[in-house]
């Protein structure tokens, strides 16, 4: 009696235990994950998405690459589904298997991307072996921004701002990684991101150089508008892309934005399904909804950042991109950065 | 039973209620001056923050005025005018060296003097570094070019004697030989040649943390300071990860753990303010005050925002301490109500008492005593009351009882002559019988007659004749004793209950005086009359065991007396010991 009375009852329990499950995973397939940066999920969005899909989406904010590195490698990134990240940052989540691959079959707008983006065997990082693992959303490319009423001419080179003639009157960032990519670009490297040890020792002395023509190093673009405002400034590395001319603009400076036919860094924003994703299927439609015409044009409306299904006015499909991509070595050129910036004399180096 | 409980009921309710006013009066005082202590420590946070922060201002003076000192040196004065000689320049840099070592000895808030020229890309000249082991002076490679820093073309906008003050940041330039993470404030003036033309700028940077744990040391070490910039980035915070979060590309804003605090950083008439704050680090709620402080020159509108912050529990010590102080007051002042509550409720029910009492006594138909008359309040009232009302009624009582005498009197008694009645002489004679019949014992009815009142009635009138009943009355009562019971049955019909004799023949004695009696003449209103008797005499239980037996059996003797020629006396059974 007792015996069977008990196995009655783990019966009822195993059998609830199952059923728990799978309300769980059902409740799992109706919620959506979304770690991104601000602007990439506004409100509008996720309230259209939901509507179309049924399910609930659950959007994260980060505002750095560290923070968005923390949060995804924490519980091996089973915390999120889908998560923005550029192609640069992108390889060290593919090497953990924080990224899975993804199917191009499930994002069908991809092909009404802009040529430049469709063509994803030509964007350095999307792709690993075989796979794809991120497909492009939003990109910057590191132009020059020059003041009208002093540079008459269209600056053509970014070596503009090693000239003379704007001395004390050029703005650059305090970044160490994308200076020497710049600086090596100029000194005709063939990988800025790939220096050799006398590339470097060579874009090093070519920033010592940068350093005696700026006014000052911004670290970010609200510093850069007051730096803008408060001096005299001729140009300005547009380290934060248009959303910085914008901002000049919007402080009332007649500025022109150029990007030199040698080419300018680039960073590409792209969408990603995490490798632990509960529906990778509803990851895949979320990359799909944000690249809709409509809501990549509203996209770059708000949010002053260039989107890769419609042409921007500052965009232009012959500009020459190049993709960042991950260094040769990160501290080495902090380190370099540092003494550069500190103001080590040139004969030090 | 009923002195115990007016009084103890009284007690308990006045207890009560004075221990809860006591109690309540208790609390009111406890969370009043709670408020009023929170307040005033608040107050003193806010005084003390504001002191802070024109300590901070005061500081700052003393940096300027070095600065103003070394500008006017005369070998930095040589120096920029590039003379005398060629080994000038050397004779200058080592003397203005020594000055700003000596200086940075002395001054422990200052962490680097540099004079930097405007030369060679703003190329260090003179530069004095606190390091761990002490005071190095950096000479030639190692002095760097500082152009592109804020702090060389801002100062060298300002003009001669004026004063630059940085934004205050990490110094993240390298050959910092103190440390990072240090955060600092740089001011700078600029250096003329005699000429007026520019040399450089002679700058101190100031290690805000020394500076303020030098002015903040009065402080208790139970309060945590904060430092914001104008933005609201903390500069200063106990937990120093939350500082210069905008030098770590991550912004930590004061506003964002702090709401209020927004009104500071904004320009408006705000410029000080207290918050409650949990900022999280700590497990408790701190009270906070905190300041808006500007500082350097006017066209800068630079300000910091100092803020002070010291856990609530610490404020809330005094008012424990209160606490427990009016704990013990409300509970002796609720013991002392109590008392004065049973002292004043036996007081209360004392008179109570005593009226309860009376009106016991009064129930018995006992004297009144004890009665609180005297007192001058309703308690004596309502005993005067009481008194009055008693006696009032005890006197009508008295009244009815007399009446319902008079009443019982008049039923059993004869008005004329004041003798038993017929109905008073049944009862006694049933009585008699009961008496007999119990002890054996046996008793004699005599019947009398008075003989010719009848005549006297009719020739003298009834006035005459009601005064010959009341004097035959007199003379029956007269002659008998004590104890035996004369009546009046009607018209001149007369009875005598004999008991306690020793032989018949002294009832037939007592019978031969009152015949004796009754043949004196009566004399009334002038009449002088004769009026004899006859009696017959009846004898329990010999005669007749009942009442109406024993009052015929006499009867029919008077009767046999009335007829009889010589005697008067007849007993019902005639014996030989009965002689007539």
């Amino acid at each position: 009696m007792t015996y069977s009375f008990s196995v009655a009852r783990w019966m009822r329990v195993a059998l609830m235990l199952c059923w728990l499950q799978l309300a769980g995973q059902v409740h799992a397939e109706s919620l959506l994950r979304v770690l991104a940066w601000p602007g990439y999920a506004d409100p509008d969005v996720v309230a259209a998405f939901e509507k179309k899909t049924g399910a609930r989406v659950e959007v994260t904010f980060i505002s750095t690459d560290d923070e968005l590195w923390s949060r995804l490698s924490r519980n091996n990134g089973g915390d999120f589904d889908v998560f923005a990240v550029n192609t640069a940052e992108l390889q060290r989540y593919i090497d953990k298997g924080l990224s899975a691959p993804l199917d191009l079959a499930d994002i069908p707008n991809q092909t009404r991307q802009l040529p430049r983006f469709r063509n994803i065997t030509a964007i350095p990082g999307l792709m690993r072996g075989q796979r794809l693992y991120a497909i492009p959303f939003t990109y910057a490319e590191m132009g020059l921004i020059y003041n009208r009423k002093i540079v008459k001419q269209e600056p053509t080179s970014m070596e503009a701002m090693w000239d003379p003639q704007y001395r004390g009157k050029v703005l650059a960032y305090s970044g160490s990684v994308h200076n020497f990519s710049v600086a090596a670009m100029l000194n005709g490297s063939k990988n800025p991101f790939r220096l050799t040890s006398d590339e470097l020792h060579a874009a090093s002395r070519r920033l010592v150089g940068l350093r005696r023509n700026v006014l000052a190093f911004y670290s970010s673009p609200e510093e850069a508008v007051k730096f803008y405002l408060g001096n005299e400034v001729a140009l300005v590395f547009a380290n934060f892309g248009t959303q910085q001319v914008h901002a000049l603009r919007a402080a009332g400076a007649d500025v022109g934005y150029v990007v030199p036919s040698q080419g300018v860094l680039a960073w590409l924003d792209c969408w990603s399904i995490t490798g632990r994703a509960r529906s990778p299927q509803l990851a895949a439609q979320w990359i799909d909804a944000t690249l809709q015409a409509d809501v990549s044009t509203r996209f770059s409306e708000r949010h002053g950042l260039a989107n890769t299904v419609t042409a921007t006015s500052l965009s232009n499909a012959s500009d020459k991109l190049v993709w960042l991509e991950p260094t040769e070595d990160t501290d080495k050129r902090h380190a370099l950065w540092t003494r550069i910036l500190s103001g080590d004399i040139l004969q030090k180096f | 039973m009923m002195r115990l409980g007016v009084g103890f009921k009284l007690g308990i309710w006045l207890a009560l209620f004075g221990i809860l006013s006591t109690a309540l009066t208790g609390y009111y005082a406890y969370s009043r001056s709670r408020e009023l202590l929170i307040a005033a420590a608040e107050d003193k946070l806010l005084a003390a923050t504001e002191v802070l922060g024109q300590r901070f201002v005061d500081s700052l003076t003393p940096i300027t005025e070095d600065l103003a000192m070394i500008a006017s040196l005369p070998a930095l004065r040589e120096l920029s005018d590039g003379a005398p000689g060629p080994d000038g320049a050397e004779r200058n840099r080592a003397r203005l060296q020594e000055i700003f070592a000596s200086m940075l000895k002395s001054r422990v808030d200052y962490v680097q003097i540099r004079l930097i020229g405007v030369a060679d890309y703003g190329r260090e000249v003179i530069r004095i570094d606190r390091t761990s082991t002490g005071i190095a002076a950096v000479n030639g490679d190692e002095l760097q070019e500082k152009g592109h820093f804020p702090y060389m073309f801002e100062a060298l906008k300002t003009g001669p004697g004026d004063f630059y003050f940085s934004r205050i940041n990490l110094n993240r330039e390298r050959h910092w030989q103190t440390g990072s993470d240090i955060p600092t404030l740089r001011i700078a003036t600029p250096v003329y040649s005699t000429a007026g033309k520019v040399f450089g700028i002679v700058i101190v940077n100031v290690d805000l943390n020394r500076l303020f744990n030098r002015i903040r040391s009065t402080l208790s070490r139970h309060i945590d300071m904060v430092l914001t910039n104008d933005d609201g980035d903390y500069l200063i915070h106990p937990d120093q990860r939350k500082t210069f979060g905008f030098d770590r590309g991550r912004r930590i804003l004061i506003q964002d753990d702090i709401g209020d605090v927004k009104a500071l950083l904004q320009p408006g008439p705000v410029r000080h303010m207290l918050a409650r704050t949990n900022d999280g680090s700590h497990e408790e709620t701190n009270a906070g005050a905190f300041v808006r402080v500007p500082f350097g020159s006017v066209e800068q509108h630079e300000f910091v925002v100092v803020g002070l912050q010291t856990p609530l529990s610490l404020v809330l010590h005094d008012s424990q301490l209160l606490g427990v102080t009016i704990i013990q007051i409300t509970l002796l002042c609720s013991l002392a109500a109590a008392c004065l509550s049973f002292l004043l409720s036996f007081v209360l029910a004392k008179p109570l008492n005593a009226m309860a009492v009376a009106v016991k006594q009064f129930e018995a138909g006992k004297v009144i005593v004890n009665l609180p008359t005297e007192r001058d309040d309703e308690v004596g009232y309502l005993a005067r009351s009481f008194l009055h009302m008693s006696s009032r009624l005890s006197s009508q009582v008295g009244d009815l009882q007399a009446r319902e005498q008079h009443l019982q009197h008049l039923a059993h008694h004869d008005q004329l002559t004041g003798l038993p009645n017929r109905a008073m002489f049944q009862q006694a004679l049933e009585t008699a019988i009961g008496k007999a019949e119990a002890d054996g014992s046996s008793f004699c009815l005599m019947f009398i007659d008075l003989d010719k009142f009848k005549q006297v009635n009719d020739r003298l009138g009834h006035v005459v004749g009601d005064q010959a009943l009341q004097l035959s009355a007199l003379r029956m009562r007269a002659s008998v004793r004590n104890d035996d019971l004369v009546a009046r049955l009607g018209g001149d019909e007369f009875t005598i209950l004999v008991s306690n004799f020793r032989h018949e023949s002294d009832v037939t004695a007592m019978a031969r005086k009152l015949i004796h009696v009754f043949d004196q003449s009566f004399s009334v209103e002038g009449h002088e009359f004769e009026m004899t008797c006859s009696i017959g005499i009846s004898m329990f239980p010999h005669d007749g065991t009942d009442a109406d037996q024993l009052l015929n059996a006499a009867d029919a003797a008077m009767y046999r007396a009335k007829q009889g020629m010589d005697s008067r006396l007849e007993w019902f059974s005639d014996r030989p010991d009965r002689a007539t």
